[in-house]
């Protein structure tokens, strides 16, 4: 038997396994991501990003684990993604059309709503870091308090954040 | 799982913007991959903050929460004038102040009892006039009022 085929039938098990995860996971996968970007395609890259960095430590994880790992990188992907549409400027590449369909007034209140019903302080430091993306450093500085202040001040925002969308969603399910 | 759920918890917005340490990010991360509830727990967190991402504007009326320096200035130099005229004013009060202080008496019509009790005549000794003075008259006076005005000017002099 050659060194190649030896690897080759080494690593068929690995493949078979790792195409079973993907086929797996895929589809809750690419939805959740597309359900947080508003767009398929920008949700299959978040996927196959993920997918990729997951190649390298496929076998520290069992496939339980795994599965974890995948909806842990995803939703980190994709708010990274986000971020950095957020931050960039507006780029030809972006459609007229499909930043219309990611327009969503309901949604847009929704998120205005919740922003006015923080503490003005955590409102302020919520919109400067993620919106604005101002390092805490700097905001913490400006503002006359500690970093790790505003850290505590950005966790409980956000927090309180996802306690009234959440309450608002589940307002429309009933 | 070495960090409590608490501790992952707490530290979930931040895991997201990739504000901890790098010990701190793999810890966390350490800790969701065997933690179904805290996994949970970051995808609404991601959710919510994508949903702010998405659709929060970037301009909310922030209430700036600054001490407000320029309003407590205004204030404070309003308090010193009069605190200073009310202060300096207070000596005008003996009688013999207010009788210097005291503004010109215009004069009034006397009534003289004519003789043999026919009709009082009304004898006007000078026109009526007016109680008025200029208001460097009046700065310079020791009123109350007058001290706030020397202050106020004080301050406004270049």
């Amino acid at each position: 038997m050659t060194l190649s085929a030896e690897n080759s039938n080494e690593s068929r098990p690995r493949d078979a396994r790792w195409a079973r995860l993907l086929d797996a996971h895929r589809p809750a996968a690419v939805a959740r991501a597309q359900s947080m970007l508003g767009d398929r395609h920008e949700a299959e890259d978040v996927f196959q990003d993920a997918c990729l960095e997951l190649m390298g430590k496929i076998d520290e994880f069992t496939d339980e684990r795994a599965a974890a790992w995948i909806k842990i990188a995803v939703v980190h992907r994709a708010v990274d993604r986000l971020r950095r549409r957020r931050f960039s400027t507006p780029s030809a590449s972006v459609e007229p059309a499909a930043q219309e369909k990611r327009e969503d007034p309901d949604r847009r209140s929704a998120v205005d709503r919740a922003l006015r019903r923080l503490t003005p302080r955590q409102k302020e430091i919520v919109v400067r870091r993620l919106i604005r993306n101002e390092t805490f450093a700097s905001l913490a500085v400006e503002i006359g308090i500690s970093e790790t202040t505003a850290k505590t001040h950005f966790s409980r925002g956000i927090d309180e954040l996802k306690r009234m969308l959440s309450t608002e969603d589940e307002g429309k399910t009933a | 799982m070495s960090h409590s759920h608490e501790f992952v918890e707490e530290r979930l917005p931040l895991y997201l913007t990739g504000d901890l340490s790098k010990d701190d990010m793999r810890a966390i991360e350490a800790h969701l991959v065997d933690c179904r509830s805290c996994a949970d727990q970051l995808e609404s967190t991601a959710t919510s903050m994508a949903a702010v991402l998405a659709h929060g504007s970037a301009e909310p009326t922030i209430e700036k929460a600054r001490f407000p320096w320029p309003a407590v200035r205004r204030a404070a130099a309003a308090a010193i004038i009069f605190g200073a005229g009310f202060f300096f004013g207070r000596g005008s009060n003996s009688p013999s102040a207010q009788a210097d202080d005291s503004l010109p008496v215009p004069p009034t019509p006397t009534t003289l009892a004519a003789p043999g009790g026919s009709e009082p005549k009304v004898v006007r000794t000078s026109p009526p006039q007016v109680a008025t003075r200029g208001i460097d008259q009046y700065a310079a006076s020791d009123s109350p009022f007058a001290a706030s005005l020397r202050a106020l000017a004080a301050l406004r002099r270049p």
